[in-house]
């Protein structure tokens, strides 16, 4: 059972986390997902999907992040 | 006049021996002490003048003696006074060297605190910059424009999948 | 660095290219005592630098199935059960420049002696293959100690690696110090690596280093005693990569692991919390592997790789006397040789307390001026009989003639060599002493004298014959010419100083 932790600024609404599931369930067809979605306000806008060890952070705090380790 | 002969001859003959008695017990004495008084005073004589000549010798050496003490101590002071100039010289130079190391190593120290100055600015700046950031865009979005945000990341995220 | 270069940088946000990409990570499942264990983080490497966001690092050691390992290296007071866990990407290393040259850094390269941050030119890696057969040469060049003891019997060459083992209180930082002391002048950097040392000790050791203008060539990498167990266990091998910046330029450089056995056992704290199985005295089973792999970095290099060498000089303390303990003996077979100080002598007033028998060094006379053999020579052969008979000194009115002499020759010459931790001796003034002592021109003199013989005599040398103390000094063979100048030399002073000499009865 493989569980993904999907953590946004704001609560998702049901159209985008049907579009998630759906990409999320494809990539991952041969296991059985767990979604967990919860709302972290430090991320300031945007989302983040962690899944077996790999993060993919769109997050404006990711992105912030980048910019300051850049200059 | 009762001149008796053997009166006079005894008178004479007494007169000899009083006279060979003073000749000799006096006379010689006498002469021979004003002799060797003349003697002493000759010999004081010359010896005074060999005195006068050891003295006029000695000054003339006294004389030299101290032209050459002057003269030496004339060179020594001009050594001297040389020598002291020379070092002076060097203390100055090296003085100097040393007054301009230690201003390149001032400025150099200078130049590494601007340095260090510049680049705990510099974080300070981005730290600012960054909060700003996390301010200003976190006011301003409302709920529509996150909903936008979020349909937009969604499709990079899962083309990043 | 003027304004415009700041705004450069600025610039480069425009240009910035920010996309969703993929990063491993892991979460963190438990931390306590400096260890945090994490689940995933499949693809980390091992000895990888790993950040918990923020300024907190540590370093990834134990790679199993379900979790990884990591040691705290800074910022635990931010670490939270469930943060994630980044790769760096990067191996541990630590930014050296020629900088660091009288400075006080941590392991990290974080100056921690108040002054202003280090320069960054080099990225020398932590963890490093020694450099191959092929590259090295043998050792030829001394490194003078300025200690009579060791240059003349224990002699260490640059690029050797020599132990020094005694117990607590015997002098082997002294030792270390001296030899430190000894190299101004000589165009060598100096390391000086404190493990788990107490704070006050290392203030002092700097201030001393201070005090006599050593700190211009030497750097201190600190992991005092109330560092983590991480930073003491990285230390060493901090030190040995400033070192090798240092060969690479092809310079020499002394490096001093104050001392290994607090080293071996941060190492074991950080095996035992990340649950490696324990071997003997609970160290783990690559202990030995932990001291041979930062030993072997000190070498000895050829002219094409350089020709710069690395002394190593590391200290271990033993309990009771005990050589024969798992760490001690693993030392002592990676080393070239030991010094070995004993608290009997050092109780006794042998100072420094080296016992001449049970040390050695393994260059040997390879490393040694060709002057300094050939009286260390007869020294050797003088202590050796002495020691023989020293069971018998006490018995010394019971003794024929020639046992008498070969006693006090044997005290007059153990007597000379001992020295005080602040006095530097250099080849000449040693070639000197050692001389007069084994050819017998000390026999006349009375013990407690020695010391002030000692300095009058060196003090006449130099005033006397300044040409043939130099020529001592650069260290070939005395030739007869200058035998001869030494024994007229020696007469010269018994007529100066009479004093010194026991009135004929």
């Amino acid at each position: 059972m493989l569980q993904i932790n999907v953590a946004s600024a704001v609560a998702l609404s049901s159209a985008q986390k049907n579009k998630l599931e759906a990409a999320l369930q494809k990539k991952y067809s041969q296991e059985q997902v767990v979604f967990n979605y919860q709302v972290k306000e430090e991320l300031i806008a945007g989302l983040s999907v962690s899944v077996a060890g790999k993060l993919h952070d769109a997050s404006l705090r990711a992105r912030l992040n980048q910019l300051a380790s850049k200059i | 006049m009762d001149i008796q002969l053997a009166q006079i001859i005894f008178q004479i003959i007494n007169f000899g021996v009083v006279l060979g008695a003073l000749t000799y017990f006096i006379y010689k004495p006498v002469l021979k002490l004003l002799n060797d008084r003349r003697e002493r005073v000759a010999a004081a004589a010359a010896a005074a003048g060999e005195v006068m000549q050891d003295k006029e010798d000695l000054e003339r050496l006294r004389e030299k003696t101290l032209l050459k003490a002057s003269q030496k101590a004339k060179k020594m002071e001009n050594d001297i006074r040389s020598e002291a100039q020379a070092q002076a010289k060097l203390m100055l130079e090296q003085s100097k060297k040393e007054i301009a190391a230690r201003e390149a190593k001032f400025s150099a120290e200078l130049s590494k605190m601007k340095k260090e100055e510049m680049r705990s600015m510099e974080a300070v700046m981005k730290k600012a910059a960054l909060t700003m950031a996390e301010k200003v865009i976190g006011e301003s979005l409302d709920n529509k424009k996150h909903q936008k945000l979020l349909d937009e990341q969604i499709d990079q995220v899962i083309k990043s999948l | 660095m003027s304004k415009s270069d700041i705004f450069a940088n600025l610039s480069s946000i425009k240009t910035a290219d920010l996309q969703v990409k993929e990063v491993s990570v892991g979460k963190v499942i438990s931390f306590a005592d400096g260890i945090v264990f994490t689940d995933q983080l499949r693809d980390v490497q091992s000895g990888e630098l790993v950040s918990f966001g923020g300024e907190a690092y540590g370093l990834a050691l134990n790679l199993e199935r379900e979790k990884v390992g990591i040691i705290v290296l800074s910022g635990a007071e931010q670490i939270r059960a469930g943060d994630f866990v980044y790769r760096t990407g990067k191996i541990l290393s630590i930014n050296v420049s020629d900088e660091i040259v009288g400075r006080v850094v941590d392991p990290m390269g974080q100056a921690v002696d108040g002054k202003s941050a280090i320069a960054a030119d080099k990225e020398m890696f932590l963890e490093k293959i020694a450099p191959g057969v092929i590259a090295r040469e043998g050792v030829n060049q001394p490194m003078q100690t300025g200690i009579k003891a060791v240059d003349a019997l224990i002699p260490i060459g640059r690029g050797q690696r020599e132990l020094i083992i005694g117990d607590r209180n015997t002098g082997k930082s002294s030792v270390a110090l001296a030899s430190i002391l000894n190299q101004k002048g000589q165009d060598m950097i100096c390391i000086y690596v404190a493990i788990g040392q107490k704070k006050s000790t290392l203030a002092q050791f700097i201030q001393v280093l201070e005090d006599k203008g050593a700190m211009e060539y030497t750097t201190v990498v600190s992991a005092s005693a109330s560092e983590a167990a991480s930073l003491q266990f990285l230390a060493p091998y901090s030190g040995q990569a400033v070192a090798e910046y240092f060969l690479a330029k092809g310079k020499d450089v002394l490096i001093v692991f104050d001392d290994l056995s607090k080293h071996a056992q941060a190492y074991r704290e950080i095996s035992l919390l990340l649950k490696r199985p324990s071997g003997r005295e609970a160290y783990p089973g690559d202990v030995f592997y932990l001291h041979s792999r930062l030993l072997e970095r000190a070498c000895k290099l050829n002219v094409e790789n350089g020709g710069g060498s690395i002394t190593a000089l590391p200290i271990i303390e033993t309990q009771a006397n005990d050589v024969s303990a798992y760490i001690p003996t693993n030392v002592i077979s990676i080393t070239d040789g030991q010094i070995y100080l004993e608290t009997d002598l050092f109780n006794s007033g042998m100072r420094p307390a080296i016992n001449i028998g049970l040390s050695v060094s393994r260059v040997g006379s390879a490393a040694q001026l060709k002057a300094m053999k050939q009286v260390a020579g007869s020294l050797k052969l003088d202590l050796a009989q002495f020691r023989e008979l020293e069971a018998f000194a006490q018995f010394s009115s019971d003794l024929d003639a020639t046992t008498k002499k070969q006693l006090e020759r044997g005290k007059r010459v153990s007597e000379i060599l001992k020295q005080a931790w602040d006095l530097q001796m250099s080849v000449a003034e040693q070639v000197l002493m050692i001389h007069a002592a084994v050819g017998g021109h000390l026999d006349e003199v009375e013990i407690t004298d020695l010391g002030e013989w000692e300095a009058s005599y060196l003090a006449f040398a130099k005033s006397n014959n300044p040409k043939l103390v130099e020529h001592l000094n650069s260290g070939p063979k005395i030739a007869t010419s200058e035998e001869e100048a030494l024994q007229k030399l020696i007469k010269d002073f018994a007529k100066a100083y009479p004093r010194f000499y026991k009135k004929e009865a």
